[in-house]
């Protein structure tokens, strides 16, 4: 048997496994919505920081531009938590593990990440824990926890922190998401959610109060 | 340009690459559920970085994201298989370490079954990264030149380790096939 026959042989037995139908129709649906997020970046950034802005806010943005972050990544990364967290509100995609009790959720990502981010509870504040999942961020595989305003999910996206590399206590909206961002000790956390900015910003509050400090 | 254009510019290139991207996925992360799940991650990610798509062969960049999709999957998940060969013996052809196991596909399994599940066990049973250029090479036809530039290595890399690839899976055909037929 020589090397032609081997190949003959693996073309002739060897599976090509072929999408599933229902593949088909989801992705080509997920490519519809996505793609209306598709904007190149010289044209979608610009205007987002300097259009309504006052001066001196566009002096900040001017300064944040070429001092602190790459304006590409921060978008970049942005577009990738707007992404996950739309991709998250289809059906089966928001939480691996289910759970309204912290002591559920936190132990449930130890072992799965570097990371043991602080999960709390704000049921009576109106913001429910959900549960947590893993997913995959700025090169990183990050933790999830999961809340809800209402009807409204909040995506909580935690992993380690990169000091140099992002702007932070920032707060942005796209799409008609909204987005906020902080730092404490080594992680950094992006909240994304379509609940309205103020409600946003309570969480933020809600969140940074009442968890212990890491580490 | 504008986004309906690139909207239909992406669809009309990628979505045929379904199979392609599926058959890849399946491959390398062993599992129909996990190969779809990689496939709409690699899908969603090709959407955010199709402006770093400079033409080509669609096929092939698509596939890279795959690829480097199901990587990350298996290195995130738990239950891989398979033990990858340590690297010093990488690029020799000569070496005579059996990249198939003998005890991981046990004769009376082999004597029962069909030979193409003989031969997709052959395959799978390979490390990831001999089966990554077997299925591209032999399944989905790449050129040695698109092989090398998704999976980041040189030509040469992608031919020895086709090379030990066919040879494992031949002498294990071999025997198997002698067993169909002697039986």
């Amino acid at each position: 048997m020589n090397d032609d026959d081997i190949k003959r042989a693996i073309k002739t037995h060897a599976t090509r496994y072929t999408a599933p139908p229902e593949l088909y129709d989801k992705i080509a649906r997920l490519t519809a919505t996505e793609q209306s997020t598709i904007v190149p970046l010289s044209k979608k950034w610009l205007p987002l920081k300097w259009g309504s802005s006052g001066a001196a806010l566009a002096l900040a943005a001017c300064l944040a531009f070429f001092m602190i972050a790459s304006p590409n990544e921060q978008y970049l990364v942005e577009q990738e938590l707007i992404a996950s967290h739309i991709r998250s509100l289809q059906d089966g995609h928001l939480t691996d593990v289910i759970s309204t009790d912290q002591h559920t959720v936190k132990p449930w990502f130890n072992g799965r990440l570097d990371v043991s981010p602080p999960v709390t509870d704000f049921n009576a504040d109106g913001f429910p824990l959900i549960g947590g999942r893993l997913d995959y961020v700025d090169h990183h595989t990050v933790a999830v926890i999961v809340y809800r305003y209402n009807k409204h999910v909040i995506n909580l996206f935690v992993w380690p922190s990169d000091q140099a590399k992002f702007n932070i206590e920032t707060v942005a909206a796209q799409q008609g998401y909204n987005m906020r961002n902080w730092r404490d000790g080594d992680l950094q956390f992006w909240a994304v959610s379509d609940v309205n900015p103020a409600k946003l910003a309570e969480f933020e509050g809600l969140y940074r109060g009442q968890t212990p400090k890491t580490k | 340009m504008g986004e309906g254009h690139d909207q239909h510019r992406f669809n009309a290139l990628m979505l045929p690459h379904m199979d392609a991207a599926y058959n890849l996925a399946r491959w390398l992360t062993n599992s129909p559920d996990d190969a779809s799940d990689v496939v709409q991650e690699s899908y969603l990610r090709a959407i955010r970085f199709f402006s770093s798509y400079r033409g080509g062969v669609a096929r092939a960049w698509l596939l890279t994201i795959v690829r480097n999709t199901s990587l990350n999957w298996l290195a995130q998940n738990r239950n891989q298989k398979t033990v990858p060969l340590p690297d010093a013996s990488d690029e020799d052809d000569n070496a005579n370490q059996a990249l198939v196991d003998d005890k991981a596909d046990p004769e009376f399994d082999l004597i029962q079954k069909q030979a193409a599940a003989t031969m997709d066990q052959l395959i799978e049973a390979l490390p990831v990264k001999y089966r990554e250029v077997v299925i591209l090479r032999e399944i989905e036809e790449l050129s040695y030149k698109e092989i090398a530039e998704i999976i980041d290595m040189p030509i040469g890399t992608v031919m020895s380790r086709l090379a030990r690839a066919r040879k494992a899976i031949q002498q294990h055909w071999q025997e198997s096939a002698e067993r169909r037929i002697s039986k």
